[in-house]
């Protein structure tokens, strides 16, 4: 089989055209350093079968980061029939001499244009034929996310790879001319091929950017809009899921409570009670979290994360960190373990590692299923957003301390040099494939631990006796006895200790044992949980499920990025131990204060 | 021409990059980020309360750091005030 390796440097589109080449769901966004590691697909290219690789972005090939590393490591390991070199055409006076560089290589080369749309908005005029001769590769123009040019550039690509023989790339590093020699090439070839406007005007980025990067209101406005974001998912979210949760109760009364009379109860309770009901909560919650990641794919995409690294780069820098590493912390709004691998970007390994301290604290949409749920169980309608919007509180909180407690240990001396890519807004194409990709990431998780997990906990809280399930007779209902000592002084009862431990291998288990141990659901669960905790309780219960480790997948991702034990160990020990801390802080105050 | 720290930069004035005063990885770094000897950067916002410059290099647009922009030699082209008296062909 061949093998077409996708190179070029960040946020030039290399996972758009890589999706668009190979139908894959590869992530994209508007910020360098979305993809950093490398993802492979097959499809059939002409006569061949044929392996396309999307890779991290590189600046150049001296690259030092984890992420550029992953790139020369493919290379120099991998042979490769023929390289897709994607440039950004409006910004070929920079990105030419990565062109010049493969073209000393001497491997076999397509060049990509990409973002010929934005390119013709901006009066760029490019000689490809020019460029071609002398880069001695075929070159085309083409947009990757909107298309042109792209049966053009399949064809090229299909033809090079025709009469293309595998290269191996071995000792790039001396193969390189210098690099002002390399710059000198480019700017020459520049010159001869292409006109650009002499100030290139971005009018529209300019003007949006005059009011987002304000100096007083910027800021405020950053927040602002993290808010209303919230709001709009909250207030749109609660009937979707209103909605999932009947017609999953549908089926349940349609297709499953008939076999009550034909299946022992035994069976019936661990299958229908425990796992059916246990998962239909947490599933209630699929469309909340679809809704959480369009408007995820809208920020992202949008260019507006990079302002969000630029506005907060100040005060990050007091942390021991820099813009880019709050911009981690946003992406663990998502989820925890693509921001984990994301600080790839950063050289230094001590900053990489005080970012990764933090980043479990960002409060993920798994956590946020727990949030909502008991939040609307346990508040008034009123209140509800408000304490959601405390919790999300807290996590900058506990995010930025750490830091600040820990930034002398780990300093770093990182140069903070950040492209600001111009306003895109994805098209609905790129922000449905994000939504789906939830929802396979979603089916993955329950079809693994999260069942696995619910079904442990029934049989838990209902073996040896279950009367009350998770009662003092249970399994359960001893670990919580064992656990009472530390799990007490911050109001959080026995029956519970088994759901925090479960929490500990993924948050949705929570949700789905809460909901299996009971043997309740809906409506009746949001009552048993109104009387069996005060609001001090439940709050107390969020605090500790918010700061403990996020889950099992986080810990395996911490450990494989910081190739430690021990820092994997530390991090863990860390965020039990605040968790435990601001619990029993907030439970004692609360409770002296008379609440 | 004599030099001047990035750093100093008001908004509104372009320079042109001398040399970076850094160690050869960081001086790496930070030229293949755009940040090259012989190219001309304007600068386009100061970030309050010491935060990073907004600086065009070109066709893009770049945060710098104030620390790591002290590192930045420039000569100086011209000041906001006579942007409309300078000669085109100064672009390098
Ligand atoms: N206007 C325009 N935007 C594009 C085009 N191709 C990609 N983009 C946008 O450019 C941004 C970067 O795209 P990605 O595919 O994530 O870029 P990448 O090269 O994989 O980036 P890294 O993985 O970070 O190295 C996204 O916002 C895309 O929507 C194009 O042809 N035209
Ligand atoms: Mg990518």
């Amino acid at each position: 089989m061949k093998r077409i390796a996708l190179i070029g440097m960040p946020n030039t589109g290399k996972s758009t055209l890589f999706n668009r080449l190979t139908g894959a769901s590869a992530r994209t966004g508007n910020w360098p350093g979305v993809t950093v590691d490398l993802l492979a697909a097959k499809i059939v290219l002409g006569p061949d079968m044929v392996e396309f690789v999307d890779l991290p972005g590189i600046y150049d090939l001296h690259g030092f980061s984890e992420d550029e590393q992953v790139v020369r490591r493919f290379l120099e390991n991998n042979p490769v029939d023929l390289v897709c070199l994607i440039l950004n055409a409006t910004q070929l006076d920079h990105q030419l001499g990565l062109a010049v560089q493969f073209s000393q290589l001497g491997c076999h080369c397509v060049l990509l244009l990409n973002m010929m749309d934005e390119a013709e908005q901006l009066g760029v005029r490019i000689d490809t034929q020019q460029l071609s001769n002398a880069l001695k590769f075929p070159v085309s123009l083409v947009s990757a996310k909107r298309g042109q040019g792209y049966p053009q550039a399949r064809e090229l690509l299909t033809k090079a790879l025709h009469d293309a023989v595998p290269c191996e790339l071995s000792k790039i590093q001396s193969k390189l001319a210098q690099d002002d020699v390399v710059a000198d090439t480019a700017e020459k070839l520049m010159a001869r091929s292409v006109v650009m406007p002499i100030v290139l005007e971005r009018k529209t980025t300019e003007r949006i950017d005059r009011v987002l990067l304000h100096p007083l209101f910027g800021l405020p406005l950053f927040f602002l809009f993290m808010y209303l974001v919230f709001q709009a998912i909250y207030m749109l979210g609660a009937p979707l899921q209103d909605g999932v949760a009947w017609l999953l109760d549908g089926f349940r009364q349609l297709a499953l409570e008939p076999l009550q009379p034909i299946l022992p109860a035994v069976v019936f309770g661990l299958l229908v009670n425990g796992v059916y009901d246990g998962i239909a909560t947490v599933a209630s919650f699929v469309p909340v979290i679809i809704l959480f990641f369009f408007m995820m794919a809208l920020v992202e995409d949008s260019g507006y994360l990079s302002r969000a690294a630029y506005l907060t780069d100040a005060l990050m820098a007091r942390l021991g960190l820099d813009g880019r590493g709050f911009v981690m912390l946003l992406m663990g709004f998502g989820c925890n373990v693509p921001a984990l691998m994301g600080t790839r970007v950063m050289r230094s390994r001590s900053m990489r590692l005080l970012n990764m301290l933090i980043i479990p604290f960002s409060l993920c949409s798994a956590r946020l299923q727990v949030f909502l749920f008991m939040t609307t169980a346990l508040f008034s309608p009123q209140k509800a957003p408000i304490v959601l919007f405390s919790l999300y509180l807290v996590s900058f909180a506990a995010a930025f301390g750490s830091a600040l407690l820990l930034r002398g240990r780990l300093r770093s001396n990182e140069p903070f040099v950040l492209e600001l890519p111009p306003y895109r807004l994805p098209t609905l194409f790129q922000v449905m494939l994000r939504g789906w990709h939830e929802v396979r990431h979603f089916l993955r998780r329950a079809s693994s631990f999260i069942i696995t997990g619910v079904v442990l906990v029934w049989i838990l809280t209902h073996y040896p006796e279950a009367n009350p399930p998770g009662g003092p007779q249970s399994l359960a209902g001893m670990l919580g006895q064992w656990l009472a000592p530390v799990l007490d002084p911050i109001g959080i009862g026995p029956q519970m200790a088994v759901v925090l431990v479960f929490g500990f291998v993924a948050k949705e288990i929570v949700l789905g044992s809460l909901v299996a141990m009971t043997g309740l659901q809906g409506a009746a669960l949001v009552g048993y949980l109104g009387t069996n905790m005060d609001w001090v309780q439940a709050y107390s219960f969020m605090l500790f499920v918010l700061l403990y480790t996020p889950c099992l997948s986080t810990v395996a991702t911490m450990r494989s990025e910081s190739k430690s034990w021990g820092y994997t160990a530390f991090s863990v020990t860390w965020a039990l131990g605040l968790a435990w801390i601001a619990s029993y802080a907030f439970y004692q105050t609360a409770r002296y204060l008379g609440y | 021409m004599s030099t001047i720290k990035l750093s100093s930069l008001q908004i509104g004035d372009r320079a042109v990059i001398r040399g970076i005063q850094a160690d050869e990885t960081i001086r790496q770094r930070m030229a293949s980020m755009g940040l090259r000897a012989g190219r001309e950067a304007c600068i386009i916002r100061r970030g309050r309360l010491g935060g990073p410059l907004h600086i065009r290099i070109g066709s893009i647009s770049l945060v710098v750091r104030r620390k790591d922009a002290d590192q930045v030699d420039v000569s100086l082209l011209a000041h906001r005030e006579d942007v409309n008296q300078v000669d085109v062909s100064l672009t390098a």
